[in-house]
């Protein structure tokens, strides 16, 4: 009986401390690609944070806008200052969930396709995402990625007449999350 | 009368070429040449953001910035090197990133002070530079 006891007992607290586990990163990768006939423009971040708990499925991620890197000094000036308008919007952030965390087994290596949904705010201006994902999982820890579309228009990002066919109206997102254990 | 043709052409072909230079200037990989708005720890980089972010912003947010601080780690990430400073008894501090080929891990041991140049970014779970050089 005290054997029960005792082996219910450990299955209980493992259970808890598994669920309680959250992972996080702090070195997240964004990158964001606009492509027309004149210009190729890309930027990339690698200061990213996020908190994601396998339990729940919920992810946070946040970065700065400043910590955005550019290849031309001018573009970089134009995003920040423009386009973007860092210094009264400095973050970006997106809050949500893997609505389908139940078919990711974190006990076994392997990569799964996510569906993720949730809400991305750009420019302060909250939309929502629905998009598709993997997270892979190496030794018990996950790797998240995606990519997606957003609009320009969306996020009331305003391009002058004068640069319109240099920026695409479609920007795509790349996103690759390495996390680690809290 | 060649000659009055010729020198606005080469009027015309420099100030053609001065403005591509302008438009296409490169951006730099990190501000480690340009003289440092402030001199500071990572320690207290970090509790003056941690205690007012808004105002911290207004203080630090895109300047130049020579850190002194303890390394908590040094990791490769996606495309360069992120170096970790850590704070006495708080989990987080400031993270120092560096574009390719700057730095390696190697450079850094961790528990050592180092002194890195940064252009400071904002504040996260960690206060961040970006485009950072290690001051040698």
């Amino acid at each position: 009986m005290k054997f029960l006891m005792l082996v219910s007992t450990f299955f209980l607290v493992s259970t808890v401390s598994i669920s309680a586990q959250k992972f996080i990163s702090k070195s997240g990768f964004v990158k964001f690609h606009s492509h027309t006939p004149v210009e190729e423009i890309m930027a990339t971040n690698n200061v990213a944070a996020s908190i994601f708990d396998p339990s729940s499925g919920e992810v946070q991620v946040s970065m700065l806008i400043r910590s955005f890197s550019f290849k031309k000094k001018l573009m970089q000036e134009h995003f920040n200052e423009n386009y973007m308008e860092s210094d009264v919007y400095p973050k970006s952030t997106f809050k949500g969930k893997v609505v389908n965390i139940d078919q990711v087994d974190f006990k076994k290596d392997g990569v799964y396709t996510i569906q993720i949904e949730g809400d991305i705010t750009i420019h302060g201006v909250t939309k929502e995402l629905l998009t598709q994902g993997t997270i892979e999982i190496q030794k018990g820890i996950p790797t998240a990625k995606t990519d997606f579309t957003v609009l320009t228009k969306d996020f009331n990002i305003q391009i002058p007449d004068l640069v319109k066919d240099k920026i695409a109206k479609e920007i795509k997102v790349t996103v690759n999350i390495q996390y680690n254990a809290k | 009368m060649k000659r009055k043709i010729y020198i606005p052409i080469s009027v015309i072909i420099f100030l053609g070429i001065g403005i591509w230079s302008f438009v296409n200037q490169k951006s730099a990989v990190t501000v480690g040449t340009k003289n440092p708005e402030y001199e500071i720890t990572a320690e207290k980089l970090y509790m003056t953001f941690s205690e007012n972010e808004t105002e911290a912003n207004k203080i630090y947010l895109n300047k130049v910035i020579k850190l002194t601080g303890k390394v908590q780690k040094a990791e490769h990430t996606e495309e360069g090197v992120n170096v970790y400073l850590s704070t006495e008894g708080e989990s987080s501090g400031v993270i120092c990133n560096f574009e390719p080929g700057v730095v390696d891990t190697d450079d850094f041991d961790e528990q050592n002070n180092v002194t890195i140049q940064g252009l400071c970014s904002g504040y996260l779970f960690d206060v961040v530079l970006v485009k950072c050089d290690l001051v040698r």
